[in-house]
């Protein structure tokens, strides 16, 4: 696994996909920031309600933590197989070490590898507005009165957000990493599943499922007219109602069980040696 | 990967992360802090009645007698607010720092504590919740709390809020309670045709003649108490 870790980072992929997400969070900050100049403390926002995943003011930077989430999470490093087939390296690799090990170490890696560069990048727009967004000042959760005392039910973690707003927007950025490892591992079994995938297909595929899936939704929800959860489902929400949490960890489980059996069809596959 | 794009990767990090500290330190000199006041700022704007919606502590008319007012409270002290103390206004509401002189009812550690003061200040308006109104400073007062639950950023540890808007602060001079009750009347409090300045000397206001009644019996009540301590 740690070599396979060392290979991920030694990628130029790893390092373009790094800077385009931090250059998303700085650029969120900058352009957050400037809307508020020359305002009042009262009338400044919460850091809990400027940061990337929670942006009440709708940068467009949002997007490369939601819509395109897929398609740079799989940059990384999904195609990795592919790439080391085309560069004729996996028949020496697999004369060291069995091929389902191999596959299942390499797409743990790469998954672990796509949360860690999203949290990073994340954490240093959580760094960035708890430095300068002052807490106090039109911060529905800052009140210091009675509303507070009672419990509205708004999310899961309710409490957390109330009183620990750092720490629930530290659980919301680790949220958001491990979908991007999750996408990251279902374009890695995405690799293996279709013999003619090339790498702008694997790292195309899972945003174009994403896409068609969120789409869908909406048809459904139009049609239906319903309010029901699992017509909803989204993988990019920072405030979870408790009955959204079931449809979506079930989506989740879906794109896993989904690479998994990718893996599994590229441990039988006979072309790759 | 070559040592050179190694490199411009870790230059580029390193612009992103300074251009951000730079505008970030220019955006936060452009800002007022607004958020410290003094009695004597808002002695102007204009006060109307607020009724607490969606809590669950008890209003004035749910405490009707001075047993129900004495058992709803989880702490009732005197304290005293400091001549220069200022008062921290959030976004629904203040809170002021208190020195505790006497303990009546209740345990509290610390010397000094954070009342919370159910103002809402708005645009040059003030909403008083329940008909509170801010703390004088430099004044003594009994007042009935509840501990406050929320530490939102580890700012109200030490935090109590008065057990109703009205009824739960009583002005002290000399060991006498002499807190007042101003009966506001619907019309000005909907066209907010008061100003606080003409509400100062009074601990609190109520749209309701039986609250002010009932405030004014409390203080026989609470004058016992002293004089029992």
């Amino acid at each position: 696994m740690k070599f396979e870790i060392k290979k991920l980072l030694n990628r130029n992929e790893l390092c373009i996909a790094f800077l385009v997400l931090l250059i998303a969070v700085c650029g969120n900050f900058i352009y957050t920031l400037q809307l508020y100049k020359g305002f009042k403390y009262s009338d400044i926002h919460s850091p809990s309600n400027l940061y990337v995943l929670n942006n009440i003011t709708h940068s467009p930077t949002e997007l490369f933590f939601s819509l395109l989430l897929p398609l740079i999470s799989c940059y990384i490093g999904s195609s990795i197989a592919i790439e080391e087939h085309n560069n004729e390296i996996t028949p020496c690799i697999y004369t060291r070490i069995s091929r389902k090990k191999q596959l299942i170490k390499q797409g743990l890696a790469v998954a672990i590898i796509s949360c860690v560069v999203f949290f990073t990048a994340l954490l240093v727009n959580l760094l960035l507005v708890n430095l300068f967004i002052p807490k106090g000042g039109n911060n529905y959760y800052c009140l210091p009165e009675e509303t507070i005392l009672s419990s509205s039910n708004y999310c899961i973690f309710e409490d957390i957000l109330k009183y620990h707003p750092i720490l629930y927007m530290a659980l919301t950025m680790l949220y958001r990493g491990i979908v991007a490892g999750v996408f990251a591992w279902f374009g890695y079994g995405l690799s293996h599943m279709f013999k003619f995938f090339k790498k702008t297909h694997v790292i195309v595929a899972p945003f174009i499922i994403m896409t068609a899936f969120e789409i869908l939704s909406v048809i459904i929800e139009r049609l239906t007219n319903s309010t029901n959860a699992w017509t909803r489902i989204g993988l990019y929400s920072s405030t979870y109602t408790f009955k959204e949490v079931i449809p979506t960890l079930t989506l989740l489980g879906f794109f896993i069980i989904t690479g998994a059996i990718g893996i599994y069809i590229g441990t039988k596959r006979e072309d790759i040696y | 990967m070559h040592k050179s794009t190694k490199l411009l990767y870790g230059l580029v990090t390193l612009i992103m992360i300074v251009a951000s500290l730079f505008f970030g330190i220019t955006i936060k000199k452009t800002w007022k802090n607004d958020l410290l006041i003094t009695p004597k700022d808002v002695f102007n704007y204009r006060i109307s009645y607020n009724e607490m919606l969606n809590h669950e502590l008890k209003t004035p008319a749910e405490i009707r007698t001075f047993n129900s007012l004495y058992s709803n409270a989880d702490v009732i002290v005197r304290i005293n607010i400091s001549k220069n103390a200022v008062h921290n206004k959030t976004y629904q509401s203040c809170y002021v720092e208190g020195r505790v002189k006497e303990i009546y009812k209740g345990k509290v550690t610390e010397s000094t504590i954070k009342l919370i003061e159910s103002v809402c200040i708005y645009q040059k308006k003030m909403y008083g919740g329940d008909g509170a109104l801010l703390f004088n400073n430099g004044e003594d007062y009994i007042v009935f709390l509840r501990k406050y639950p929320g530490d939102m950023y580890g700012k109200y540890d030490n935090t109590y809020v008065l057990t109703t808007g009205s009824i739960s602060k009583y002005h002290v001079t000399n060991d006498t309670v002499d807190g007042k009750c101003f009966l506001m009347t619907q019309k000005h409090s909907e066209n907010a045709l008061l100003k606080y300045k003409n509400l100062k000397n009074y601990d609190s206001f109520t749209l309701d003649p039986n609250v002010v009644e009932f405030y004014d019996s409390n203080k026989k009540n609470i004058n016992d108490i002293l004089k029992k301590v």
